[in-house]
């Protein structure tokens, strides 16, 4: 399985380590590294190309980032192979390291974009491209992907549905997102990693605790403990109740801790979580979900109190997906 | 007197190649040359044959003609048409009608090379399930001599009774042959459903011979198992012998014999039919029902090559015991003896379990027993890994333990402690991995389902492996607390799409749960489901011989039928052994058990009793 293919109106994009944390972490089961696979072997590249082959889209963009070697420097056999097919192949986030080692330093282009020790672009075989002038940033191509798809799993209540004293006009249907549209599932659960890794680098060292409190965020923790290499905690009428809390209170102080959820919307059950964190003596570092809506203008929001989210719900896109809050200060429409 | 005619391996041959030269290396005495008579003599010397031991032996003897596969050499047409024309040949001459005959494909009648070519344009994973492309041609060629279309997808694809006491079934073990080949492997529930319904319809009292081509010991290979799977063998010698089956005749290695397998299973295998290179046999059983029990008599013979000018070759008969064969293989052994004390036998309890108020209409309809008898081997390493885990961190407590009114527990496994640790959460999410690698129970499923917290936390790198889709539902003790769309199965399987579906879950006790999941909660989805798998981490039940079907209601002698689930399609995998003690006060319990009713101590709720 592929799963960090999107593909755009003007080109198709791979992620190359991705495809490296997945094959090498779950479908060969040779590592457990997690994300911090950063060697990119052949057979991910061979995986990869297999299925460029099968593309009718000629425009290939292939992204290095979090990639700091190759195995072999015979891969670059494999690029020559698709280039005889016809494809235009266009690297991203690539470290001049790795373009001298698959012997690509003597293609150049004068469109290639570079910084000190890696080209943001490189255009390796490129007989026509235009299309792809300008940023490639994953993060967009990611957002509307991930809204094309999700926007098929978002239902609508028959009459609005009480929580948190607030009135939700539809509800999003993980569950049915996560079996059916698995592919984007596992790539969101890797970006989530990276977002995370990104995001909280100087508590890394901590080895924060993962948190968890619902059923379809019990599966995105396992995932994540397994590619971040974290503990879990699981926090929910889990065991005796009445034990619940004299349980949590000898594990949860001077430990580090990050909520995860699958939606956080106007983060109540965060909240609750955090502030029990803090109660029993342990340190909240952030929230991360797969999906977060964004009730609040970013500026508005202190970073350490943002949603580190894969996809956001906003004003942009809320209309589009059918996605609504209201209160009873206004009608109902 | 009836007596059967094994024969096997004909490897009928192509005699030209592809530049249309006749082939150098050709084994067998039947090939597609039909222009000269060398073929149709071989057939003809084994006619004469039949037809003097019959005219010495058995003069009123009605033959039935078994072929056990590899008919021809590579499965092509034109190797198809020649061997039609030499089995006709037999059929009419000794008077054999097109029912009395079993056809049975081996490997080498799958044509690889059409199931190469169609995997061109249609890659497939699973190119072995392509039945119809495998054996495209065996299927014209079973047609024409049979006039009946051959069932590509049944194991039990034809049968045949004799005198209304014994069926001979002609089994098909090609399931895992594609384009490179394979070993035997049959589909073991699907051979035990097909075999539950013919019995059904057929009636008690009937016994069984199986006729299969791929041989399940060895005569000349130096291997316990044949040409088999090794794992899917243990079951199906399981299965054959609780259906009682004593007989399984063979082809495939080319060497006449006779081995016994198990203390009551014989299997014979004819040999090589129509080899040129190696010692080519034949066998007659003739059917005898005697007072005692019924039994084939085994008889073989091998053509002894003369390469004399008048007489090349001829058959001549084996004698057993210089052969190491028995004389006859027992089918049924009646008891003879008379009962002179008749005890008497203590009224029979009122007893009625749901299935007896069943018509035999809805009988077909249930999910026939799987009986598994057979102890699931667990990983000793993971096993001791586990318990060691469980032990070092203090995760079995002793107490009172209520998950709902009837489900109540002296001591509890703390599992989500147990899964804190993110190097002990991913080896037993790698242990749950090997048990389904060991045992392939990845190869035809459909659906993995994750039942809980815990069930979803573990299976999570199953669910990301394999390439089924996943879906997890929370413990039905726990629905109250989850909303509508994770109390159900996001899952339809109305078109039956869902035949094989893994669950995976932390603590099985009685599969209770398991059951009410099945029988009831996801009833819709779960009744055409042909096998569910569930792995569990822990079996904490009393039941000290814990085997493969341990969670189906027909391994319970004392099964409650009025409060339980029927469910009888259940194999069942765990990583260790744990008991929990139960509660031992029944429904009374709030009044008889001290501790709760006077609060004596604490006593874990895990839900709210108001609710």
């Amino acid at each position: 399985m592929i799963v960090s293919l999107i593909k755009t109106e003007n080109y198709n994009y791979y992620n190359f380590h991705a495809e490296q944390v997945m094959l090498a972490n779950y479908f060969t089961d040779n590592s457990e590294q997690g994300i911090y696979e950063d060697l990119l072997i052949s057979d991910t590249v061979e995986k990869i190309f297999l299925d460029v082959k099968t593309n009718v889209n000629k425009n290939i963009v292939l992204d290095f980032a979090n990639i700091e070697n190759v195995s072999q420097n015979n891969i670059n056999k494999k690029f020559y192979e698709l280039k005889d097919l016809g494809f235009n192949i266009l690297l991203v986030n690539i470290k001049k390291n790795i373009v001298d080692a698959l012997g690509f330093t003597a293609i150049s282009n004068k469109k290639n974009e570079e910084t000190q020790d890696a080209f943001k672009k490189y255009y390796l075989f490129t007989s026509n491209m235009e299309s792809l002038d300008g940023k490639i940033e994953l993060r967009k191509i990611f957002q509307a992907e991930f809204e094309n798809q999700i926007d098929k799993y978002i239902e609508q209540y028959e009459k609005p549905h009480t929580s948190s004293y607030v009135y939700l006009h539809s509800y999003v249907d993980l569950k049915n997102f996560i079996s059916n549209e698995k592919q984007l599932f596992l790539f969101s659960m890797y970006r989530l990693a990276m977002t995370i890794k990104y995001e909280c680098t100087e508590n890394l060292k901590d080895n924060p605790i993962l948190i968890c409190q619902s059923l379809n965020s019990s599966l995105i923790v396992s995932i994540l403990s397994h590619l971040l290499k974290f503990d879990i905690l699981i926090l929910d009428k889990i065991g005796p109740i009445n034990k619940l809390y004299s349980r949590l209170d000898t594990k949860i102080k001077d430990k580090k801790y990050i909520i995860i959820s699958d939606l956080v919307c106007l983060g109540t059950e965060v909240k609750i979580v955090k502030n029990l964190i803090q109660f029993l003596g342990g340190t909240y570092i952030r929230n991360a979900s797969l999906i977060k809506i964004e009730t609040l203008n970013v500026n508005h929001i202190k970073k350490k109190d943002a949603t580190i989210g894969v996809f956001s719900i906003n004003r942009g896109n809320n209309s589009k997906l059918r996605y609504k809050i209201t209160t009873n200060l206004e009608d109902f429409k | 007197m009836n007596v059967i005619i094994h024969i096997s391996d004909l490897h009928v041959n192509l005699y030209l190649d592809e530049d249309e030269v006749p082939r150098i290396e050709i084994n067998s005495y039947l090939t597609t040359n039909l222009s000269t008579d060398d073929s149709f003599f071989f057939i003809d010397t084994f006619i004469k044959k039949i037809e003097d031991v019959k005219a010495q032996q058995f003069p009123d003897a009605e033959f039935i003609l078994l072929i056990t596969g590899d008919i021809t050499n590579s499965g092509e047409e034109l190797e198809f048409k020649s061997a039609k024309s030499f089995i006709k040949k037999i059929m009419t001459k000794l008077n054999i009608s097109k029912e009395k005959c079993l056809i049975i494909p081996g490997d080498h009648d799958v044509n690889r090379r059409s199931l190469k070519n169609y995997l061109i344009d249609n890659p497939d994973k699973n190119s072995h399930l392509l039945n119809k492309v495998k054996l495209n041609y065996f299927g014209k060629f079973y047609k024409d001599l049979k006039g009946n279309e051959f069932e590509f997808d049944k194991i039990i694809f034809d049968h045949l009774i004799i005198e209304n006491q014994v069926v001979i079934l002609a089994i098909n073990s090609n399931y895992k042959i594609n384009q490179k080949g394979g070993e035997g492997y049959i589909v073991v529930q699907q051979l035990q459903r097909e075999l539950d319904l013919l019995k059904t319809e057929l009636g008690a009292n009937m016994q069984y011979i199986c006729c299969w081509h791929h041989n399940l010991t060895a005569n000349f290979e130096n291997s316990n198992s044949g040409q088999w799977f090794k794992e899917n063998r243990v079951h199906l010698l399981a299965e054959v012998s609780s259906q009682q089956i004593k007989l399984i005749l063979t082809g495939n290695e080319h060497t006449s014999g006779a081995k016994k397998i198990k203390i009551e299973i014989n299997t014979s295998d004819s040999g090589v039919f129509s080899s040129s290179n190696s010692n080519s046999s034949f066998k007659l059983y003739p059917v005898k029902f005697e007072e005692s029990g019924i039994l084939l008599e085994n008889i073989s013979y091998n053509l002894i090559v003369t390469d004399s000018n008048d007489n090349p070759f001829y058959w001549n008969k084996v004698e057993n015991k210089s052969a190491e064969q028995v004389n006859d293989f027992e089918i049924l052994v009646k008891n003879t003896e008379v009962i002179l004390n008749v005890e008497t036998l203590p009224e029979m309890i009122n007893f009625l379990p749901a299935a007896s108020l069943l018509d035999n209409s809805a009988i077909s309809q249930l999910q026939p027993p799987i009986i598994l008898t057979k102890p699931h081997v667990q990983n000793i390493e993971d096993s001791d890994k586990l318990y060691n885990i469980i032990k070092d961190k203090k995760l079995f407590h002793s107490g009172h333990f209520h998950w709902s009114n009837t489900s109540r527990a002296h001591n509890w496994i703390d599992i989500s402690k147990l899964l804190e640790d993110k190097d002990d959460l991913l080896f037993l999410k790698n242990a749950i991995i090997k048990i389904i690698e060991s045992n392939n129970l990845a190869e035809d499923c459909s659906a993995i389902i994750g039942l809980g917290y815990e069930g979803n936390l573990i299976a999570s790198k199953a669910s990301i492996k394999y390439d089924v889709i996943y879906s997890y539902l929370p413990y039905s003790y726990r629905y109250k607390d989850h909303h509508d769309y994770e109390n159900h199965l996001n899952l339809k399987n109305d078109d039956g799409e869902f035949k094989n579906v893994i669950i995976i879950t932390d603590v099985v006790n009685d599969g209770r749960t398991i059951r009410k999941l099945i029988g009831k909660r996801e009833k819709s989805f779960f009744e055409k489901v042909k096998k569910i798998t569930v792995i569990s981490l822990f079996y904490t039940g009393d039941k000290k011989s814990v085997t493969l079907n341990i969670l189906n209601s027909s391994s319970d002698a004392n099964f409650d039928y009025t409060n339980d689930e029927t469910v009888n399609n259940i194999e069942f995998y765990s990583i260790k052994n744990l008991r929990v003690e139960k509660c031992p006060y029944g429904a009374e319990y709030v009044n008889e058990c001290l501790i709760y009713k006077d609060d004596l101590s604490c006593v874990n709720l895990f839900y709210d009793v108001k609710k």
